[in-house]
């Protein structure tokens, strides 16, 4: 229970600098900040991923509902990742490595695997959320510009706010 | 936890999986951009409070730029009643014979409080709604060009379907040969859009001003929307013009919401006509 309460918190934050702060940065065609990807990102290991899914739909059905535009596409591109995200963690987890309680982060993962972890999953969101927007492939290479810029640029915001606000100190 | 196979477990995950799938999917295919039930309604008044605290902030700031526009425009229309004023009698000018033009158009100016560019189907919020006489499908100018077309009222609000909307056309026409075309946005770059479906024969040069059609029903004829960049032949048939934009949609912030007298009279009649043609 101690653990959901901390979890329904970061949902609360991590929704409200979303919506606060992202969704009102114009930053032209190319660029979507994106940051609140994170919040999938920092549940443990081991999370079972049909809650990980259940919590995608909520935030992103959130996100939808409260930002203006096409509802739907924050939640698809969610429920995706969660239903991934354990998936990709094995990819890249060497046997033994570490334990399953362990949350997804530099120091469990070493910077250059954390890093491919978070560039493969906010690519797999972002590969659902621009296909779904556009939902062509008319404007082919221009979905695939704007999908790459948004993704270095989420990519980086998300490993900066890991860094500053999610590692444990010790 | 659960006692049941690891199998049964995996299609059970699978399931859900789909199902929520299934739900995110169907609410992108219902597109519904406003929805009108009570509780959204309910957090959309709380939101558009916060945004436009928000918007009042940035208009501050923008006063200057604001000002100078506003001082432009004054000066085009004080030119507009020179011109339309009868130099003899000093009353404006009257017209009595069938030249006379029937429609009126009333403007109703009204402040962003929300807007974006950065979609493919961008929006905005003004602060008037159906309280100050604003209707579904009004088109939204500003000084410098067209802006949208009103898509849903709230009592006090309104959300505009903006013309970077790459799921909306406008019709526009060349000021020089007063040939029409299909107006839309690619999704691309916010300061300009495409014109097309413009017969080969027309001569163009760049430069040239496009302004709003005669035939649209939602905005008065003349307004200039931007000036031709280029142009290519699209399928061997039709030209495409690429259009830039006088108004710059990042900097939005006043706009006029356009009411146009003859426009439910028009439509009702061409609906008519089409269901004859059935």
């Amino acid at each position: 229970m101690n653990d959901f309460l901390k979890y329904f918190f970061r949902f609360v934050v991590i929704m409200a600098v979303q919506l606060l702060l992202f969704e009102h940065l114009n930053l032209g065609t190319y660029l979507y900040p994106m940051p609140y990807i994170l919040f999938l990102l920092l549940f443990p290991s081991a999370y079972p991923s049909w809650q990980l899914m259940l919590w995608g739909f909520a935030f992103g059905m959130g996100l939808d509902v409260l930002s203006t535009g096409i509802t739907g596409l924050h939640t698809a591109s969610l429920v995706m990742l969660g239903a991934l995200r354990n998936g990709m963690i094995k990819l890249i987890a060497v046997k033994g490595d570490f334990d399953d309680l362990s949350v997804p982060g530099f120091r469990s993962f070493g910077f250059a695997r954390f890093t491919l972890f978070v560039l493969m999953s906010v690519a797999l969101h972002h590969l659902v959320y621009f296909n779904l927007e556009s939902f062509s492939f008319y404007l082919f290479w221009q979905t695939l510009a704007r999908l790459v810029s948004s993704l270095i640029l989420n990519v980086f915001l998300i490993l900066l706010f890991k860094r500053t606000f999610f590692e444990h100190r010790r | 936890m659960f006692n049941i196979s690891p199998l049964l477990r995996k299609l059970l995950v699978l399931l859900l999986f789909l199902v929520l799938q299934a739900g995110a999917i169907v609410m992108i295919v219902n597109n519904s951009y406003f929805q009108q039930n009570a509780i959204l309604n309910f957090i959309r008044a709380r939101q558009i409070r916060w945004w436009e605290k928000q918007s009042s902030w940035v208009a501050f700031t923008n006063l200057k730029e604001t000002n100078r526009q506003l001082a432009l425009e004054n000066n085009r229309l004080l030119n507009e009643v020179a011109r339309l004023t009868d130099p003899l009698t000093g009353k404006s000018l009257q017209t009595k014979d069938s030249v006379a033009l029937r429609d009126s158009f009333s403007y109703i100016p009204a402040r962003v409080i929300k807007n974006s560019v950065n979609r493919q189907h961008n929006f905005l919020v003004i602060d008037k709604g159906s309280q100050d006489g604003l209707e579904q499908d009004m088109g939204v100018i500003s000084s410098r060009g067209i802006i949208g077309v009103v898509s849903h009222v709230s009592e006090r609000y309104a959300m505009i379907i903006s013309l970077l909307n790459t799921q909306q056309r406008f019709t526009a026409e060349l000021k020089k040969s007063g040939t029409f075309g299909t107006l839309r946005w690619d999704g691309v770059d916010y300061r300009r859009v495409f014109l097309s479906e413009i017969p080969q024969h027309i001569e163009i040069s760049v430069g040239d001003t496009v302004v709003s059609s005669v035939f649209s029903l939602v905005f008065p004829p003349g307004i200039p929307i931007g000036f031709v960049k280029s142009g290519s032949l699209k399928r061997g048939t039709f030209l495409e013009l690429e259009v830039e934009l006088f108004e710059d949609f990042k900097s939005l912030h006043y706009v006029n919401v356009v009411s146009h007298d003859g426009a439910v009279e028009i439509r009702q009649l061409t609906e008519n006509q089409q269901e004859e043609d059935l």
